[in-house]
């Protein structure tokens, strides 16, 4: 075909064409390569499947439950604080002054409640943190690890320290201390590996530690708070994006 | 952080990913490798725990020990001659001071009292049965009680008097005691921590059970190697921490530590290789022929990294731990222990693992033979060319699996084995130990009843005669109660089988006899592995034997009748392309088929198509028509020369249908066949080559696909994609002779990607047949239906249709009564197979069941497909009721997409759906045509993936939706009655079946049966739907370019930009290409 007008021959050979010829334009049997579409956008292409869409009192209920869970797990891992403590210079108590320390300052400035009502919502606190900065400021996208496998994981890890602290006759305390900072840190990497649990754990330490320095202010004391309180927030993280997931 | 981490792993996993391949290679003596060390570890691990359990706890015949076992009085002046308890702990200094005597308490247990006693030195008290024997040392001898009495009974020693249960009792009343005291000693804190810990390893085992059945597809073994895997690195660790490097872990520090340890390493990287394997198999095997190795090496590469980044990390910790804690040695041991369980969990999934994960490839591999070849036997195919294409190439990844398949019963062996070699090696640990230490079970606790509760009381006789006692300090330890039987048959075998066993032992552990039975074992293990590789060899062998020899006599058949049709005896070549049977004409002697295809030949003389060279001559000596006649007779005529059997078919000697049979070569028959056609048809066409013949794989078309072959029809395959469907990226081919058609549905696909893919929803499975039957009378019919409608003749007929068949199960009976005819549509699920001659063979037997068993002896059947199924013809009641699998497809095509890449307009789309595919069909009375060319699309890839075309009929029922969502598209389309197949039919035939390959569905699923034949049908729909969405866009954008230039002869003078953005694009096209869209536009009304 020239300029529109439409050859004799062009006639003839439309009368063989197939019917389908004419009735697309001339680019459809253009070859083009959907690789490239298919690389562009996959976050979009995704899985294909249509997400079914929470009810809203479905999300309510699921809101309600997760918040629940993370509240008693605040309350119990209070208690944990309470109950650790090695054959030298830690004693019972004294892992858990910064939530009394945080109880009290409650009480006082903003409302009285009990003390295990502080830490459930110190819990909750905890958990919500990680999922919202995974969402909002990491932007994390998590292939596995939050599943309940790897909370109960992360769980018995932090049970087996605590059981390595109490019962190893250790030299000093600086020397559970220690070997407890470390192995925090292959753990991290080893269970989570996150900035958004670096980070706020990190956060969390600090406030932790300025709290925490009344009872005593000896190094491997502090060193023990930065252990317990970041290895808590990691399994708060991994608990929260499991139950808001 | 972890990115590193991830980095350094996957460079470092290549050597492990090639260990794997070659454990896998060689499964057999990796395996047994493995278990021999992790065995004698075993075995002197737990003889180490055994020993120091000795040293520690153990109950043995000191004095020391027998005091701790008795109860002890004394007496003295403090006392004023009254007899005081005291325990041995407290008061060891007064015993060791005191004049010390041991009352023994001695009962003869019997039935009989008229047995004699035996005469014991010392015996101060006797009553009834009961013997009280009073020595200073604490020594009894036994020969004193197993020598004869006068009467001739022998007596001896048992514990608790014979009762066994009495003594589990006390064992469990032990172990409770024990429990309980270290339950109040313990920290309650340390013991919750501990039953978490517990508790959370038993979770881990039974979520490892569930996760390997549910995604490995395995019930037990692949769990029972991931658990073997994980104790083999555990003794094997024990034993080179404690044997080698001597770092000592207690049994208490194993205990509580172990399930820390289990919970946090886990078997996730086992579980993840093992599905990236199975999966792997699931999808490619078919099509690359992929062996079992491989697919290990390759599953490790890719999963192997994070399994080596975790055990790197473990040992990290550990040996750090260990060095930190040095001066702990309870930590630094297990430290220790820790490190190593991480470096042999990452060579034993590495070695062990990979093989026993190859073996069960192999397996997998059988059993989709075995499969196979029943369902295409089922569906009718005959057993030999079943047999042909389960044992093809393509559905054995390697020659192992084919020879294993010959040998099952040696896998069922090999699962006995392990289980009897687990019970031998933990019945000598435990056994024999037990049985040859001085310390057996049964005393050891017969001892403890005197520790428990507050001891034994001294018994009257002593306190009556303390007076004839010295006035001395004195103590007097009563031992535990000693029972004596009369000695019987059983316990002289029993006595038998300990002394033996003792003796054995004994012998085991002498220093020459150990090493000799060592050297013996290894010997015998080598032995073992050198016959078993001995046994794969020569079935290798005889395999290649077999293939040697049929080759061979392929080979001297087509010499014969190339040295007979041209005259000479030249000799074959001495090296054939072996892979020319099956080679398809694309990958062979592509330059010669460019150069015929300017004109046609004549045909080849050669039968097995190995080469194209066409050598025509005349043999040298023509035989006579009645001695070809007698050579046929005979059953020699194979042996005939090619132009012989030809005179004989076209003398009506031999019938055309029958040469494959009689000649047992599947393409010479063809060549004959066309040769006697040409002749007798008077069509020389098929003396030439246009239609063409060779290298095509006839054994496989014999008895399933086609009976009178001349040859094949080639047909131009085109293939659209990449489509997203239910997330999963697929290329679909296409055989069609419509130009046109595969472009217009790649631009459909391009749609669909371009919003996400498309979503299927498979609503209903299940082919039908529906046979007619007839009964005298109207009331026997109506009497039949209501039968057949109730569940209990629902039941009935259900359980003989499900007796004929391993894969159809009937879902449904439906019934229609026309006068005193009875129609019954029998709705089954097929497997993977489209089921027809499954179905009709069990729709046959029931017909049978109910004439003969079901009390309908007066039925007559009409025919057993009475046209109610209904199969390859339109009816309403498969748009109803569905046949086959019924699937709905949708996807969102996001408007803006539908402007550039469909080149129309949403509203445009729907309006012309509702009015073409809706109100148009309907007006035309349509069952089941509301779409736009649904058959266009579904018969090309029918065609393609070798269905059956004629179900193009029903299979193409659909109607298409279309709908405007937030000024998307939203399309849909909805196929009831989609009758595919992954098995039988045209897929077993090769170009078929690796289109099959491409899509990922060939042959039956090896986990999940039918579940190919229902991806199958999702694609189908889908590829449908890109057609229907690229044909509905064009007759739019026609019907648009027709109504914008009406807009513009109306509006002449209006600027271009005032024209709306939808219909933008076609109007940038000059008028003349607007002329010619307008012709198309009509040419498509008028067609």
């Amino acid at each position: 075909m020239s300029k529109g007008i439409i050859k004799k021959e062009d006639s003839v050979f439309n009368l063989t064409k197939p019917a389908l010829y004419s009735i697309y334009d001339t680019d459809v049997t253009r070859s083009e390569q959907d690789y490239r579409l298919l690389h562009e956008r996959p976050v979009h292409l995704g899985s294909g499947r249509v997400r079914h869409k929470r009810k809203m009192h479905e999300v309510l209920l699921n809101g309600v439950i997760a918040v629940t869970l993370l509240f008693w797990t605040g309350v119990l891992f209070a208690k944990l604080s309470a109950e650790l403590y090695d054959n030298r210079s830690l004693k019972k108590w004294m892992l858990s002054y910064t939530l009394d320390h945080i109880s009290k300052w409650v009480n006082t400035y903003v409302v009285s409640v009990p003390a295990f009502a502080v830490y459930g919502v110190l819990g909750v606190l905890c958990g919500v943190s990680v999922p919202l900065l995974d969402e909002y400021v990491f932007q994390h996208r998590l292939d596995d690890g939050v599943d309940f496998k790897s909370v109960l994981k992360c769980l018995n890890a932090l049970l087996g320290v605590c059981f390595g602290i109490r019962t190893i006759q250790w030299s000093s305390s600086m020397q559970g201390a220690g070997a407890w900072c470390l192995l925090n840190v292959l753990l991290w990497v080893f269970f989570d590996g996150t900035w958004s649990i670096l980070t706020m754990g990190t956060a969390v330490v600090l406030v932790s530690v300025v709290m925490g320095r009344g009872a005593s202010s000896s190094l491997s004391y502090l060193l023990y708070i930065v252990d317990f309180y970041s290895f808590s927030f990691m399994i708060f993280g991994k608990l929260g994006r499991y139950l808001f997931n | 952080m972890t990115s590193i981490v991830k980095d350094i792993s996957n460079g470092m996993v290549r050597p492990f990913a090639k260990l794997s391949k070659t454990s896998a290679k060689n499964p057999i003596h990796t395996i047994l490798f493995v278990l021999l060390f992790a065995t004698f570890a075993y075995v002197s691990v737990i003889q180490h725990y055994f020993n120091v359990f000795q040293l520690e706890f153990g109950a043995g015949s000191s004095t020391a020990d027998l005091l701790k076992g008795c109860t002890n009085y004394y007496r003295d002046a403090s006392t004023r001659n009254n007899w005081v308890q005291v325990t041995h702990d407290d008061d060891s200094e007064k015993l060791s001071q005191y004049a010390h005597y041991y009352l023994f308490d001695l009962n003869f247990v019997t039935k009989n009292s008229s047995c004699s006693l035996p005469n014991i030195n010392g015996t101060v008290f006797e009553s009834g049965s009961t013997k009280y024997v009073l020595r200073d040392s604490p020594y009894l001898s036994d020969s004193e009680f197993t020598r004869a009495t006068a009467d001739g009974t022998k007596w001896r020693l048992v514990s608790t008097g014979g009762d066994f249960f009495k003594t589990m009792l006390k064992l469990f009343k032990e172990l409770y005691y024990a429990t309980f005291n270290h339950i109040n000693q313990s920290d309650p804190f340390d013991l919750m921590i501990i039953v978490v810990a517990y508790s959370t390893m038993i979770y881990t085992f039974v979520s490892l059970f569930n996760d390997m059945r549910r995604k490995g597809g395995s019930k037990f073994w692949l769990t029972f190697a991931t658990i073997a895997n994980s104790a083999c690195s555990l003794f094997l660790a024990l034993y080179i921490s404690q044997c080698i490097l001597k770092a000592y872990v207690p049994i208490l520090s194993l205990l509580i530590g172990l399930p820390f340890i289990v919970v946090i390493i886990g078997f996730r990287n086992q579980l993840k290789l093992t599905v990236n394997a199975l999966k792997r198999t699931e999808v490619s095997d078919m099509s690359r022929m992929i062996t079992p190795e491989q697919v290990v090496h390759d599953a490790m590469l890719q999963e192997g990294s994070r399994l080596l980044q975790d055990d790197s990390l473990f040992l990290f910790a550990f040996a750090g731990c260990s060095i930190y804690a040095k001066n702990l040695p309870a930590l630094r041991n297990f430290a220790i222990l820790c490190s190593l369980i991480a470096v042999l969990d990452v060579l034993l999934t590495s070695t062990f693992y990979s093989a026993v994960l190859s073996l069960k490839l192999e397996i997998n591999t059988i059993y989709r033979s075995t499969i196979i070849k029943q369902t295409l036997e089922e569906d009718g195919v005959v057993p030999t060319t079943a047999e042909i294409i389960s044992l093809t190439k393509e559905n054995f990844g390697s020659e192992n699996a084919k020879l294993l398949a010959q040998n099952q019963t040696g896998i069922l062996i090999a699962k006995l084995s392990i289980i009897l070699l687990i019970f031998f090696i933990n019945f000598y640990n435990f056994g024999i130990n037990w049985l040859s230490s001085s310390n057996s079970l049964f005393p050891f606790y017969n001892w403890s009843s005197a520790t428990l509760g507050n001891g034994l009381d001294l018994p009257e006789f002593i306190k009556a005669a303390q007076t004839s006692l010295s006035n001395e300090p004195v103590v007097i330890s009563i031992a535990p109660v000693r029972y004596y039987q009369q000695t019987r048959v059983l316990h002289h075998i029993t006595d038998g089988l300990s002394e033996s066993l003792h003796y054995l032992s004994r012998v085991i552990r002498d220093r020459f006899v150990s090493k000799m039975v060592f050297t013996l074992l290894l010997i015998s293990a080598s032995i073992n592995i050198y016959l078993l590789n001995a046994a794969r060899i020569h079935t290798h062998y005889t395999w290649g034997q077999l293939v040697k020899k049929k080759n061979a006599i392929l080979e001297a058949a087509t010499n014969a009748v190339s040295a007979a049709t041209s005259g000479t005896s030249t000799p074959a070549p001495a090296t054939v392309p072996e892979a020319g049977r099956n080679t398809p004409p694309a990958c062979q002697g592509s330059k010669k088929s460019k150069k015929k295809s300017k004109k046609s030949k004549s045909l080849t003389t050669t039968t097995d198509g190995k080469d194209e060279k066409t050598t025509v001559a005349k043999p040298p000596q023509k035989r006579l028509l009645t001695e070809l006649e007698a050579i046929m007779k005979e059953g020699n005529t194979h042996t005939l020369e090619n132009e012989e059997v030809t005179e004989l078919v076209t003398n009506n000697n031999y019938p055309l249908c029958a040469l494959e049979k009689q000649l047992k070569d599947t393409t010479r028959a063809v060549l004959i066949r066309r040769q006697a056609l040409s002749i007798l048809a008077d069509s020389p066409v098929l003396a030439t080559e246009r239609l063409p013949y060779q290298h095509y794989d006839y054994d496989r078309v014999f008895g399933a696909c086609c009976e009178n072959v001349i040859g094949f029809m080639p047909l131009p395959v085109g293939i659209i994609g990449p489509l997203l469907i239910d997330g999963e990226s697929v290329h679909i081919p296409m055989a069609t002779t419509e130009g046109c058609l595969v472009a217009s549905a790649m631009r459909g696909c391009k749609a669909i990607n371009a919003g996400g893919g498309a979503v299927t929803v498979l609503t209903k499975d299940g082919m039908t047949r529906g046979p007619c039957v007839r009964f005298p009378s109207l009331m026997r019919s109506g009497a039949c239906k209501i039968w057949l409608d109730s569940v209990e003749g629902q039941d009935m007929v259900k359980k003989a249709f499900n007796s004929t068949s391993r894969f159809a199960r009937l879902q449904h009976i439906q019934t229609a009564i026309a006068g005193d005819l009875l129609f019954i549509r029998f709705r089954t699920t097929t497997g993977d197979a489209m089921g027809m001659n499954m179905i009709s063979k069990g729709v046959e037997f029931c017909l049978s069941q109910m004439v003969e068993e079901f009390g309908w002896e007066d039925m007559e059947i009409v025919s057993v497909s009475g046209n109610y199924c209904t199969d390859k013809k339109p009816a309403a009641i498969n748009w109803i009721e569905g046949r086959g699998k019924s699937v709905v497809a949708e996807a969102t095509i996001p408007g803006e997409v539908v402007r550039k890449v469909l080149k129309s307009d949403v509203k445009a789309l729907v309006e012309l759906n509702i009015a073409k595919n809706l109100i148009g069909s309907a007006m035309a009375g349509s069952v089941g045509g509301f779409n736009a060319h649904a058959a266009n699309l579904l018969t090309a890839v029918f065609l393609a993936v070798g269905q059956d075309p004629a179900q193009n009929v029903e299979s193409s029922n659909c109607m298409t939706l279309m709908r405007e969502v937030d000024g998307d598209l939203r399309i849909s389309v909805s196929m009831p009655c989609i009758e595919v197949g992954t098995i039988g039919g045209g897929t077993v035939l090769e170009p078929q079946g690796a289109m099959l390959d491409l899509l990922g569905v060939r042959g039956p699923h090896p986990t999940h049966p039918g579940e190919n034949a229902r991806k199958l049908a999702r694609i189908v729909a889908c590829a449908v739907m890109a057609g229907e969405l690229s044909l509905c866009s064009a007759l739019a954008a026609g019907h648009l370019v027709q109504s914008h230039m009406t807009h513009n002869r109306g509006k002449k003078a209006e600027p271009a930009s005032t024209v709306p953005p939808a219909a933008i694009e076609p109007l940038k096209q000059t008028p003349e290409d607007l002329q010619c869209l307008k012709e198309g536009a009509q040419i498509c009304i008028k067609s």
